[in-house]
C-alpha cells in the first residue's frame, strides 16, 4: 500500500525504502534508461530518485499518482534534464524501443509526444521543430495524454 | 509568467511530460498547490505516462547497496526508536514549509524540552532543534537513558509536528501502528498521575484502558493488575494520544465506558492536565 510505504517513509524506516527499492526499482531504471540510453547514467538517476524520495518523503502526494508513477515521473524529469545539460542531440544516444502504445496514436500527436518523453523537447522545441504554433504543440501533448489514458 | 487559471491549464500535459521551461514548471507547481480541478487533471495526465514508460528493467545489483547507503541511519536502540521516528517526521515536515511558514515558537518550544536530554547525554551548543535531535540520537547510540524519558521526547515531538502541519495545512501521517502503541502506553501510564493530580485517586481503582485501530492494545491502571476492574474505556488509540495532549477536547472523544461511567468522564476530563500550556 503506497500510503503505508510513505507513512513508514516519513517515520524513517530505512527497510520501507528497500521494500520500495524492490518494487520499484526495475520501473525507474528502465525509464531512466530509455531516455538517456546510457547505463551509467542511468544507474546515477535510479539512485538519485531513491535518496531524493527518502529525503523529502512528503514531497510525494499519495493523491496525486501512485508511488510507482511518482517515482516514474521522478526519473524521467531527472533524466530529461540530464540531455538537456549535456546537449544531447537525437543521433547521439541509442534509442530504445518505443511502447507499443505510443505507435497507436495518431502520427501528429505521437511525434509530438514522442519528442516531449524521449527525446526531452519543451513544447517550445517542439513547436519549432515541427513548424506549428506552440499553443498546438500544448494541445497535440495533451490529446496525445488523454488518448493514452482512455486506452489504458 | 502568468499564473492565471487558463494558463497553467493549457501547460499541464508538457508539464506531466517535462516538455515546459523551469519558470513555466515552477508556476504550474504553485498553481497546483491550490487548485483541485487542475490537480485532478494531472492526476489523469500522470496515468497517461505509465503507457510510456518502458518494460521494466532490472538495474545493476550494486545500485541497491548505494541506496541503502547513501540513506542509511545510526543505529537507535529499540526503546529510542519511537523518539526517532518522530525526528524523522518533524523533519521531513520541516522541509516542506515555505518561506513564509513561521514555526520558530513551537520549534524553540520544543527545543528547550529536549535541552533535558541533551544535557544527560553531554550534547552542548546546538543552534537548531534539528542539529540537537540529530546529536541527541547519535548520542543515544553510546549512552542509555530510561525508556519513558525517550517516550515522552517522542510524543511530544509528535505532537509538535502535528501542531505544525496543522498550522501550516499541510498533512502528515500519524506514527506507524508500532510507535503509537509506544507512546500511547506512556499516554496510559499518565492517567493515574491525571487522576492524582486532580486528587481523585483511590487505592482499589483499577482503570482498563482498551485502545483500538492501529497501535491499539489494553492497559490495566495502575499497572500492578491486583483489584477489581471499576471501569473500562474504550477509544482509538490516536485519538487517546491527542486527548491525553489536550489536543482533542474531552467530550469530543468517540469513547465506549462501561462500569463506573462518571469516574471515566473524571478521568478523561482529568487526563490532559498534566500538560504544561
Amino acid at each position: 500500500m503506497d500510503g503505508d510505504s510513505r507513512q513508514r517513509l516519513v517515520y524513517g524506516d530505512h527497510s520501507a525504502l528497500a521494500e520500495v527499492y524492490e518494487s520499484y526499482g526495475a520501473s525507474v531504471y528502465a525509464v531512466a534508461l530509455c531516455v538517456t540510453g546510457d547505463t551509467a547514467v542511468a544507474s546515477d538517476i535510479t539512485v538519485d530518485a531513491f535518496v531524493r524520495l527518502w529525503d523529502r518523503p512528503l514531497a510525494y502526494d499519495p493523491s496525486q499518482a501512485s508511488l510507482k508513477c511518482w517515482l516514474a515521473m521522478l526519473a524521467h524529469r531527472l533524466a530529461v534534464d540530464w540531455l538537456r545539460e549535456n546537449n544531447i542531440a537525437p543521433g547521439d544516444r541509442v534509442t530504445a524501443d518505443r511502447p507499443v502504445a505510443l505507435a497507436a496514436l495518431p502520427d501528429l500527436t505521437r511525434q509530438a509526444v514522442e519528442l516531449a518523453y524521449f527525446d526531452g523537447r519543451t513544447y517550445q522545441q517542439i513547436a519549432i521543430e515541427l513548424g506549428i504554433p506552440a499553443g498546438t504543440a500544448k494541445a497535440r501533448l495533451r490529446a496525445g495524454l488523454r488518448e493514452l489514458a482512455a486506452a489504458l | 509568467m502568468t499564473t492565471s487559471h487558463a494558463a497553467v491549464s493549457s501547460l499541464l500535459a508538457a508539464w506531466t511530460t517535462c516538455a515546459c521551461s523551469p519558470d513555466e514548471a515552477d508556476a504550474v507547481e504553485a498553481h497546483l498547490r491550490t487548485c483541485e480541478t487542475c490537480r485532478a487533471d494531472v492526476r489523469g495526465l500522470a496515468e497517461a505516462t505509465r503507457s510510456l514508460a518502458p518494460q521494466e528493467t532490472q538495474p545493476p545489483e550494486e545500485i541497491r547497496d548505494k541506496v541503502l547507503a547513501a540513506t542509511d541511519r545510526p543505529d537507535i536502540p529499540d526503546y529510542a526508536r519511537a523518539y526517532a521516528a518522530t525526528v524523522s517526521a518533524l523533519s521531513a515536515l520541516l522541509k516542506e514549509l515555505d518561506a513564509d511558514d513561521d514555526v520558530t515558537e513551537q520549534l524553540s518550544r520544543l527545543t528547550a524540552a529536549d535541552r533535558l536530554v541533551a544535557d544527560q547525554l553531554g550534547v552542548r551548543d546546538q543552534k537548531t532543534w534539528q542539529q540537537q535531535a540529530d546529536a541527541i540520537c547519535c548520542a543515544l547510540t553510546r549512552k542509555p537513558l530510561p525508556p519513558e524519558l525517550m517516550l515522552a521526547r517522542a510524543y511530544e515531538t509528535w505532537i509538535c509536528a502535528r501542531d505544525i502541519a496543522m498550522a501550516t495545512y499541510k498533512e502528515l501521517p500519524p506514527p506507524p501502528p508500532e510507535h503509537l502503541h509506544a507512546i500511547a502506553g506512556f499516554a496510559a501510564s499518565l492517567l493515574p498521575y491525571a487522576a492524582a493530580y486532580r486528587r481523585m485517586a483511590q487505592p482499589d481503582i483499577v482503570v482498563r484502558l482498551v485502545l483500538a485501530g492501529p497501535g491499539g492494545g489494553t492497559w490495566s491502571l495502575p499497572l500492578e493488575d491486583h483489584g477489581v476492574i471499576t471501569v473500562e474505556m474504550t477509544m482509538d488509540t490516536e485519538a487517546f494520544c491527542l486527548l491525553m495532549a489536550a489536543r482533542t477536547p474531552p467530550r469530543s472523544v468517540d469513547v465506549m465506558i462501561r462500569g463506573d461511567v462518571e469516574l471515566g468522564y473524571d478521568l478523561l476530563d482529568a487526563g490532559p492536565a498534566l500538560v504544561a500550556r
